[in-house]
């Protein structure tokens, strides 16, 4: 394994791990918080069970997500001392802030967990809705930051050297909006459709169980509005990618050839020798109308790029199918629920559509995971989109392979970890009696 | 701008030290304390710790982000040749992390709690002792000019007889911040006198250790007397930092435990700003003898600039949100 490939790997493991986490972290405090603002209302038991038993999800996942925060802020020294040493003073604008940001979710944390008995109801509550709030910052500041990495602007590059440094508009780059508003959407699709689906699991087993079923309404409520947007911010994404990446959007399609009425490739294996795509479904025309709403606008092909500024057409082409597929599902069955919220209420009972749920429980993240491989693959071969390359950004120090392991077998053991602890939360929460049924 | 960036830097180092420090301390103590106390000690250090603790650590990310933002040439070198330090502070730093929570948090009360009070203790001291390494190299300064072999390019700048004595030191001074804080913090009177013990054995050891530190020093052929005489404010801090130890000694048999986690504090703060005050102005020194100053490292104006403006909205928007978090667990429950 040669150390660009292990440093990359590396962070591959970092980022895939805590992006989860950070979804999480983002995401549930509002489930939490929704869950405290129900008991303070009706002023059932039961609502401020489930309160306490998501508060012990958050501290948990917030804890673990804070660390390997922690360590990808030191990793991107560690692994691209080259990369950090000019990007560093360019994009430490949304850094500092989202310090801040971090800062205060960290106090509305320890207020909301350790405050109940000591603050005012509506304090602490309003407590948890700042965790929340402050955790969605941070996000949309670590992803401005790394929009700019995929639309470098707030400098003049010189001689290897950044010069005319502008921080405000480096935070402010092109990509950063779409960027942001993608991922905070998948935050919210993933977290809601995963909590959902752990809910609905349990119903299944014991319908007796009703607090599990009002906790997987509350989280699809969060869940399913968020899928139900996330194609439209998709497609913004996509425009944007098209104008200012044309070569991911190439790969991402497995669109080889330059051509005028591009169609959109469905599935299939690219084939990156002959460059062409084998057993894919293409809907004519699709493609352009998508990146360029004009059915006949000219789409470019990886042939418009030299060979050595592809990313690995395959990888970015299957991860973004991933995406796509599982977007286009939970959007459909979070349709479906809100309409059967309006017109069948029984519907979400249903043995049929619990199952659904439980198996979709772990296809948001899937779907988080694909579509950071097809921004960070798609990348490639650079680190900073057309001024650095991954290669001349890695460390000098031999021997990371070593590190690569030690990463991934703490990651590994955490995750495990995690999913074992969250299993003893759910048979405890299961054990204790319902104090009050609907 | 530049001058009030530096201060947001040492401060947030400071605070790191002193109340992260405190942290990591009260693991130390667990990992020595005697069994038929643990239980109430694994209490106390959560009662005091529990609200705050992740605010504690966000200091040392504060201080990151400002070397990569303002410093970036002498983020690189630290980043490239302390790799290996630095990677292990952080395999403790989440074992640290995830233990604590963890361990509060399971839902089951049962045999796994010792795993998790185990991992906690041990990374506990494991992690300053490599945070102390990662100092010691970089006052020792001998970052490699060329990188020949891999020993000598990201091992040796780390690895000797002064930066271990650092590290060890680093270790001794968490666990007695973390002993001289905690003693208004319990209830009971007889872990109360426990905690006096151990405040007092730990200061002694603060003191062999940082002996210990000197006379490691003299092994790597550190120049004592010039550096203290070239940093006045350095020489000063140190003999404050030592007399003070020797007062606080009476103040813990005296029993004035407010005055003695004053102290403390004030222990902690004079040792931190005397190492920066020995430091100033080279950030990195080179084993040739070049030197990186802080001012040489700094990020370009405008970028200073900014960096500061972010600091003061940030502070603006923590310093309240922390004080209200203290003033609800620390001082409005003590007057319950």
């Amino acid at each position: 394994m040669t150390d660009l490939l292990a440093a990359r790997s590396q962070m591959a493991v970092s980022l895939g791990f805590h992006i989860i986490f950070s979804c999480i972290g983002m995401v549930m405090p509002f489930l939490m918080a929704f869950a405290n603002y129900k008991w303070l209302k009706t002023g059932q038991e039961d609502y401020h069970r489930l309160m306490k038993a998501w508060a012990r999800g958050v501290a948990i996942f917030f804890a673990v997500g804070a660390v390997s925060g922690t360590v990808l802020s030191f990793e991107l020294g560690l692994l691209w001392p080259g990369f950090m040493e000019h990007a560093g003073p360019i994009i430490g604008m949304p850094f500092s802030l989202e310090g801040a940001a971090f800062f205060l979710e960290a106090v509305a944390l320890g207020l909301f967990l350790y405050g109940e008995k000591v603050l005012k109801p509506w304090v602490h509550f309003t407590s948890g809705v700042f965790v929340g709030i402050s955790g969605v910052a941070s996000g949309i500041l670590v992803v401005a930051a790394n929009g700019w990495m995929n639309s470098p602007s707030g400098f003049d590059w010189v001689n290897g050297q950044a010069l005319n440094v502008d921080p405000i508009a480096a935070m402010l780059n092109e990509a950063w909006f779409t960027q942001a508003l993608h991922m905070t959407l998948a935050a919210f699709v993933a977290t809601g459709f995963g909590v959902a689906g752990v809910h609905a699991w349990q119903y299944l087993k014991d319908r007796s169980k009703l607090l599990h079923l009002r906790a997987l309404k509350i989280a699809l409520a969060f869940g399913a509005v968020a899928a139900f947007l996330q194609p439209f911010s998709g497609h913004l994404s996509a425009d944007d990618v098209a104008h200012r990446q044309p070569v991911k959007l190439a790969a991402m399609e497995s669109h080889f050839e330059t051509e005028k009425g591009a169609s959109f490739v469905i599935g299939g294996i690219p084939d990156e020798e002959k460059g062409e795509v084998n057993y894919a479904i293409k809907i004519p025309y699709l493609l352009s109308i998508l990146a360029f709403t004009d059915p006949m606008a000219e789409v470019k092909g990886l042939d418009a790029f030299p060979r050595d500024e592809w990313p690995p057409v395959a990888i970015v082409h299957f991860a973004f199918q991933t995406m796509i597929a599982i977007g286009v599902l939970l959007m459909l069955i979070g349709v479906i629920f809100l309409f059967g919220q309006w017109k069948k209420p029984l519907l979400v009972q249903s043995s049929w559509f619990l199952k659904l749920l439980a198996f979709a429980t772990p296809l948001g993240f899937l779907a988080v995971e694909a579509g950071w491989v097809v921004t960070e693959v798609g990348r490639q071969p650079w680190i900073i989109y057309g001024i650095m390359k991954t290669a001349d950004a890695v460390t000098p120090m031999p021997g990371i392979a070593y590190s690569f392991y030690v990463t991934t077998c703490i990651y590994l053991v955490l995750a495990i970890l995690v999913f074992w602890l969250m299993g003893r939360q759910i048979t405890v929460f299961n054990e204790e009696r319902e104090v009050a049924h609907v | 701008m530049f001058e009030w960036v530096v201060m947001v830097l040492v401060i947030s180092l400071l605070l790191y030290v002193l109340l992260g420090g405190a942290d990591f301390g009260a693991g130390i103590l667990e990992l020595f304390s005697p069994k038929e106390k643990f239980d109430e000690l694994k209490a106390t250090t959560y009662q005091a710790i529990g609200p705050v603790w992740e605010a504690n650590h966000v200091w040392l990310i504060i201080v990151i982000v400002i070397l990569f933002n303002g410093f970036p040439s002498a983020f690189k070198v630290i980043s490239i040749y302390l790799h290996i330090p630095l990677l292990l502070m952080l395999v403790g730093i989440i074992v640290r992390g995830t233990a604590f929570v963890f361990r509060h948090y399971d839902a089951v009360q049962g045999s796994s709690q010792k795993v998790y009070s185990r991992m906690f203790a041990w990374s506990s001291l494991i992690t300053p002792f490599f945070l102390g390494i990662i100092a010691g190299a970089i006052v020792l300064g001998r970052m490699p000019v060329e990188v020949d072999n891999f020993h000598q390019a990201f091992v040796a700048p780390w690895l000797n007889w002064f930066t271990v004595a650092v590290g060890i030191f680093t270790s001794s001074l968490f666990a007695f911040l973390a002993a001289t804080f905690l003693i208004p913090e319990i209830e009971d009177r007889s872990t109360k006198e426990l905690f006096r013990k151990n405040a007092l054995l730990t200061n002694i050891l603060v003191v062999v250790t940082g002996g210990l530190v000197f006379v490691a020093g003299l092994v790597e052929k550190i120049d004592f007397p010039r550096l203290f005489f070239s940093h006045p404010f350095g020489l000063v801090s140190v003999i404050l930092a030592t007399v003070g130890l020797l007062v606080l000694a009476v103040t813990l048999r005296k029993k004035w435990d407010q005055l003695s986690r004053l102290l403390a504090g004030l222990q902690g703060s004079l040792i931190v700003l005397g190492w920066l005050a020995l430091q100033y102005p080279n950030l990195i020194v080179f084993i040739d003898g070049t030197v990186i100053t802080l001012e040489a490292a700094a990020a370009p104006e405008l970028v200073i600039s900014i960096l500061g403006t972010m600091l003061a909205v940030g502070v603006v928007l923590i310093l309240p949100a922390l004080a209200y978090l203290i003033w609800v667990f620390k001082y409005r429950k003590g007057l319950r």
